[in-house]
């Protein structure tokens, strides 16, 4: 079977910011993305979030997952500094390979 | 001065607070109590709905005229808006702290929290005193305009690179750009869950009259109290599991959270005074004035002034002001508002 490599796109951030980062997102060409709508853990920008939080969104993480060509991932990390100061975040890039290369 | 402590300790055992205290005790000791966040959401939504059913139900059934609501109501879009110049002005002075964080902070203290209100209801209820029903729709009011006025204060004349930059954010000219309101922002402010739950609640409950009450009183009348006492667990086990937030705040941050819940109550009871309230509401509106937003107002503030630290308005509004005021405060203004004469 052939795989098609591709650009894995995995940010994690408050979420009162996803709003803005899935629109980044969309307009630098990515045509799908995965939302996880809550995720705990902990960082240095916020300390521990998530779990205890419930009721408050300004505690509470997500992380979103796109899968796009090499060329747009790399448009969505130069972006993503700006995008994302001033609040707690996580981006990674890793090389993953994709089944149905038509919907990336 | 035996009234105020009978009141306190009348408010201390009742089963919300002990519920509030048992929530504070188990995260205190460490215990792995824990709220599911989609219940917690789910009776935040239930709480909003119901207290602004209550009150529409209240208003269309009570006899207060056009003449008494309108006032009062440009009463509280008034006191939102002009709470957060005092507690500004405070903290620059007083706590020394930066334009943005102060103009953050101000905007808690000028909006509501929707629980501490609720509580304050039930404060009542237990003694059969009554109260206009139309402060509920006075609480919707005074959630909005403080953001406003907070963003002013933190983004007014001083507006330097960080204002600019929120302004091209949000591709607004004008005003509105200088302060950073983009759409998403204006929608978080005027449409975000608790305005749209107590207003659509209010008018619901107002619509539907008398039979709409008859229709669902056993959800959102015979339900309440419990819920509000579940809630309430939540809200103890969350103020408590943050405390250590607290230890690193300066102290003079602490004494404002502290301090500035009763300056509000009188303002409060000013503005009970001119709009001729009874004791019920004007303890009421004290409590609205003296209490700080911990959930709608946070969620702006992320969006409008993300440079502004919510480990220090978060911390202040749901770890000290909330307990502060459930637990002392609400006791406190009733006893004051019958001190100065309400009835």
């Amino acid at each position: 079977m052939a795989l098609h490599p591709k650009k894995k796109v995995e940010i994690v951030v408050e979420r009162s910011r996803a709003g803005a980062v899935i629109e980044t997102l969309e307009r630098l060409g990515a045509r799908g993305y995965t939302v996880v709508p809550s995720v705990a853990g902990k960082g240095q920008h916020r300390g521990a979030t998530g779990g205890d939080w419930a009721v408050l969104d300004v505690y509470q993480h997500v992380m979103i997952i796109a899968v796009v060509d090499p060329a747009v991932a790399e448009r969505i990390t130069e972006s993503c500094a700006a995008l994302l100061e001033n609040y707690s975040g996580i981006v990674t890039l890793s090389d993953v390979e994709v089944v149905r290369a038509q919907y990336f | 001065m035996s009234e105020i402590v009978d009141l306190g300790l009348m408010n201390l055992t009742s089963p919300m607070i002990l519920c509030f205290a048992l929530g504070v005790a188990a995260a205190l000791a460490k215990s792995d109590l824990h709220v599911p966040e989609t219940l917690g959401r789910g009776m935040s939504i239930y709480l909003m709905l119901a207290i602004g059913f209550k009150g529409g139900h209240a208003v269309i059934t009570g006899d207060a005229g056009v003449g008494e609501v309108v006032p009062a109501l440009l009463v509280a879009i008034l006191l939102s808006f002009l709470m957060p110049p005092i507690a500004y002005a405070a903290l620059r002075a007083f706590a020394r702290i930066d334009r943005i964080d102060a103009g953050a902070i101000a905007a808690h203290y000028g909006s509501v929290s929707v629980v501490t209100f609720v509580t304050a209801v039930q404060f009542l209820e237990i003694q059969g005193i009554p109260f206009e029903g139309y402060l509920v729709a006075m609480m919707a009011l005074m959630e909005t305009p403080a953001i406003i006025s907070g963003l002013i204060l933190a983004r007014a004349g001083g507006a330097s690179g960080a204002g600019a930059r929120a302004a091209s954010d949000g591709g607004a000219g004008g005003v509105g750009g200088r302060l950073g309101l983009s759409g998403e922002l204006l929608r978080e402010i005027f449409l975000n869950a608790s305005v749209v739950l107590l207003i659509g609640g209010f008018l619901i409950g107002s619509a539907s009259g008398a039979r709409g009450m008859d229709a669902v009183a056993p959800l959102v009348r015979d339900l309440f109290n419990g819920v509000l006492c579940l809630f309430l667990l939540d809200m103890g086990l969350l103020a408590a599991r943050r405390l250590s937030g607290a230890g690193a705040l300066d102290w003079r941050l602490v004494v404002f959270a502290l301090v500035m819940p009763p300056v509000g109550a009188l303002f409060g009871l000013g503005a009970a005074a001119a709009l001729g309230l009874s004791l019920g509401g004007a303890a009421l509106l004290a409590v609205l004035a003296a209490s700080a937003s911990y959930i709608a107002v946070p969620a702006a503030m992320r969006l409008a002034l993300p440079e502004a630290n919510p480990g220090i308005y978060v911390t202040l509004s749901l770890v000290i002001t909330f307990p502060f005021n459930v637990l002392v405060g609400i006791p406190l203004y009733f006893a004051c508002a019958r001190l100065v004469g309400f009835a």
